[in-house]
Parts: C-alpha cells; structure tokens; sequence
C-alpha cells in the first residue's frame, strides 16, 4: 500500500463526489454535498479498493458523517502518511 | 446545436460494481448475476411493500394496479415492460423497472430500455446495488434511457449514463387568481385583476393563433387509438429527429388504461388524414387546484406547422373550460418550441428534467447524436 497525503485523499473524494477539492476539508459534513450520495458512496467504496486494497463496507460507509471520518478511516488503515 | 452526448465523469465499470456489491452483500460475483430476474406475479406482493418501504403510503393511487398495469409480472401481453428483482434466499433486495422503446433515426431502428423505478431495501443503503442494477440493465440493452431523475438518482444518471443536454420545461399560466393573492394582500383586489387579466391572455391567444387556424383542420377527441396514427409515423420519417415510435396499442394501454390517470386524446384531421396528435391528462396542484399537462405531441414538420397550432389552441381552450391554474408541457424539439412560445408558453428551469442514455450501437448512436431533436415526452416517464 503506497500512503497517501491529506492533500492528495481530498483530491480523489473530489473525484468520488464531483465537488471541487478547495471546497474540501475535514470539518465538512457529508450532507452538504450534493455528490455524496449513493453514487458517490460507491466511488468511494471502488477508490479506496482499488488504490489501497482496503475494503470500506457498508456499514462503515453509511456512519461516514463528514470528509473528517472518511480521513479517520484512512488513517486508521495506514492509507494515511500525514 | 449538435447533440454529442456528455461522458467526462469516470464510471465505475459493471466487473468491478458486481465484485463490490458481491463482497457487500455477501455473495460471489455469479450469485449476484443470478440473482437478477424479470418478477413474475407471485413477487407483487414483495415489490408493493418494497414501494410501501420507500416510497411511503403518501401516494394517491391503487398501486397495486398501478404495478400490475406498468410490468409484465411473467403476464405476456400485459404491462409496457419488465420489471427486475434482485432476490436472494426469498428475500427482495431490489427492483427497477424498464419500459419497452423503439428509437428510430436516420432511417434505422433501435429497441432500447427506459430505466425507472429504481427502488433498493433501505439496510443496503451505502452498498451500490442500485448503481449495479443500472449498470447490469445497460449490458443486457442495446440502448438505455433515464429520462429525468430526482434528487436520489440525479448522481446516478449524470455518472452511469451519457447525458444530454436537459430537456425542456414550458408552462403557460391560465388562472391568476393564486398568484396574485399570494402577492397582493388587499382583499377582493387580486380575483378583480385576475380576472381582467386572464380575459386579456384570452384574447391575446386568440389573436396570436386563431388567424393560423385553417378550417381544414378539424381537431376531435380520440377515444380509441388506431391504425391511423401508423401513418403519423410514417410521416415523422421525414423529420430530422429522432423518434421514439408510438404504436396504437402501446399508446392506448399508456394514455387510457393508465389507472393513475386517463389522458384526453385529440386528432388533428386534415381531409381524412391524421395530421397531429396530443394527448392531455389533469393533473392536481395543491388546495384542489388544477393544472393541464400535454403528455404527448406529436406533428411532422414544417407540414404540420398549422395542426400544432390547433392542437395548443385545444389544449389552451381546455385548460380554460376546466379553469386550471396552468398548462405544462416538456419538450426535446425545438421546432415545437418555437411555436410554444409563439403561443405565449414560456420556458421554467428545471434541474430535474435531465436525459441521459447508452448505446452499443455506435452506428446507431452517431446518428443520435448528430440530432438535436427527440420525439420524448411525459408518455415516457412515469411521472403522469
């Protein structure tokens, strides 16, 4: 698994919901955008398989309230360098 | 305007979406596909309290009638499509519904599938089995449609399908009454101007469209769609545009067997010859209120130029006899729409009236997408 910065993890959920990623940061909640739906959840469930092998469930996913937990879960995993 | 679809978003892929979904649900891959079917009758009872899960009791209509009149349910000569079930051990995951179409362009034929209906068990919320459903639907179907979304599939459509450019929203106001009330608190002042008013706009209309009416043109309500609409297919062949074919019998089984609603077909017959057709429903507002839909036009031109005008004549004279508060009308042609605002209609943004589609045809979708123009309307929704 190759970590990866806070900076670069706001890029790809920018990817995952379609939201610019300077409007990104930790205390943002997931109900204030829009592409955090369950679209959005799936790309983020299909990015973090895809680049760490790691596997986000359903359950996890569903108690994701802000970009902050989805760092959390990031961190918590070793995906996270900073 | 061309009409190049859009498809810069990535998108997940159908292997890797069954892989995830799979693993979330605690299946293999292949049991996930197997467990994908058309719902036979014995699932209606499953489907409707899927519906009753989602959608709420909130709804004015039997919808047990309503599932039983829109998919086959295993029945071959009924419904206008399938309905498809993810079940596993007996249990309903999921479902979407798909409506039977012919796209015809250029001169070729396309069966294609409009997705709607998409409705998933609220626990799986989070596992992606609506995105596979739509994903899984485009693999079996040459070409599939999302006509418009709300704001739980609006993602999904932007992300799954190529999109086009949104359809349009036109509404004509009718009745001022509520407008103005809402905006002028002096008691009996908004129903004297409304009523001033609505007698202008009336005659407005029938200054800016009666001197087109050709007395040739004879406008007669349709209680029976028959063969004679074939021939307004045939005439639509002319047309650069691509059609969504109406057949008699699906039109009938869409507009008047429809038990959310029966629609008033109209005629427009020059010389014994079908030149126009349009369907209309009421439809409720809010208080009781009214508003008229035109569910469905369809005119060759420019030869039908004056038809449509007696057409929007009609259904501005209905919505007078029936005092609705408007008449609404969502279109993909812009030749119609020229003559909409002609006949004082004016065009509302609408986020929601979105159009995205697949096709595996790449012959066929170049075609598409060097027209603008499309013959879809409401009779393709679900919405009336």
């Amino acid at each position: 698994m190759n970590p990866i910065s806070t900076a670069e993890a706001l890029a790809m959920f920018s990817e995952c919901f379609m939201e610019p990623a300077d409007k990104l940061s930790p205390d943002v909640l997931r109900e204030s955008i829009p592409g955090w739906d369950s679209m959005g959840a799936l790309m983020l469930i299909a990015e973090i398989d895809e680049r760490f092998q790691l596997e986000l469930s359903a359950e996890e996913s569903r108690g994701m309230q802000s970009i902050g937990d989805a760092l959390v879960f990031l961190k918590r995993h070793g995906a996270l360098s900073d | 305007m061309n009409n190049r679809s859009a498809r810069p978003r990535p998108r997940p892929s159908l292997a890797q979406t069954t892989r995830l979904v799979s693993r979330a649900l605690g299946m293999s891959a292949e049991e996930l596909t197997a467990s994908v079917r058309h719902a036979a009758w014995s699932d209606l009872p499953a489907i409707l309290a899927l519906r009753t899960r989602v959608i709420g009791t909130d709804i004015d209509w039997d919808d047990q009638a309503y599932m039983a009149w829109r998919y086959r349910l295993g029945r071959p000569q009924a419904g206008g499509g399938e309905c498809w079930v993810v079940v596993r051990d007996g249990a309903l995951l999921g479902m979407v519904g798909t409506q039977d179409l012919v796209l015809q362009c250029g001169g070729q034929s396309c069966p294609a599938l409009s997705l709607m209906d998409i409705l998933i068990q609220p626990e799986l919320e989070s596992v992606g089995l609506g995105v596979w459903l739509n994903l899984f639907i485009q693999a079996q179907a040459t070409a599939t449609l999302a006509i418009g979304a709300n704001t739980n599939s609006i993602g999904m459509v932007s992300r799954l399908f190529d999109t086009l450019p949104n359809r349009r929203s036109f509404v004509h106001p009718v009745k001022l009454g509520h407008f103005l009330r809402k905006r002028l608190p002096v008691p009996g002042l908004p129903g004297i101007m409304a009523m001033g008013l609505e007698t202008m706009m009336r005659l407005g209309r029938a200054l800016l469209l009666a001197p087109w009416l050709p007395s040739s043109i004879q406008i007669k309500p349709w209680a029976r769609l028959d063969d004679a609409l074939n021939e307004l297919n045939a005439q639509l062949e002319a047309n650069d545009v691509v059609h969504a074919e109406r057949t008699p019998a699906q039109l009938n089984w869409r507009l008047l067997d429809n038990p959310r609603g029966s629609s008033q077909v109209w005629g427009a017959w020059s010389k014994g010859r079908l030149i126009g057709y349009m369907a209309t429903q009421l439809t409720p507002v809010d208080d009781g209120r009214q508003a008229l839909t035109i569910v469905d036009l369809v005119v060759p031109l420019p030869s039908g130029r004056p038809a449509l005008r007696a057409l929007l004549w009609t259904a501005l004279e209905e919505a007078w006899r029936h005092q609705v508060e408007y008449v609404t009308m969502t279109s993909y042609r812009q030749d119609v729409e020229r003559e909409l605002r002609r006949a004082g209609f004016r065009q509302q943004a609408h986020q929601f009236e979105t159009l995205g589609w697949t096709c595996r045809d790449e012959g066929f979708k170049a075609l598409v997408e060097a027209r603008p123009d499309w013959t879809l309307s409401e009779v393709h929704t679900d919405r009336v």
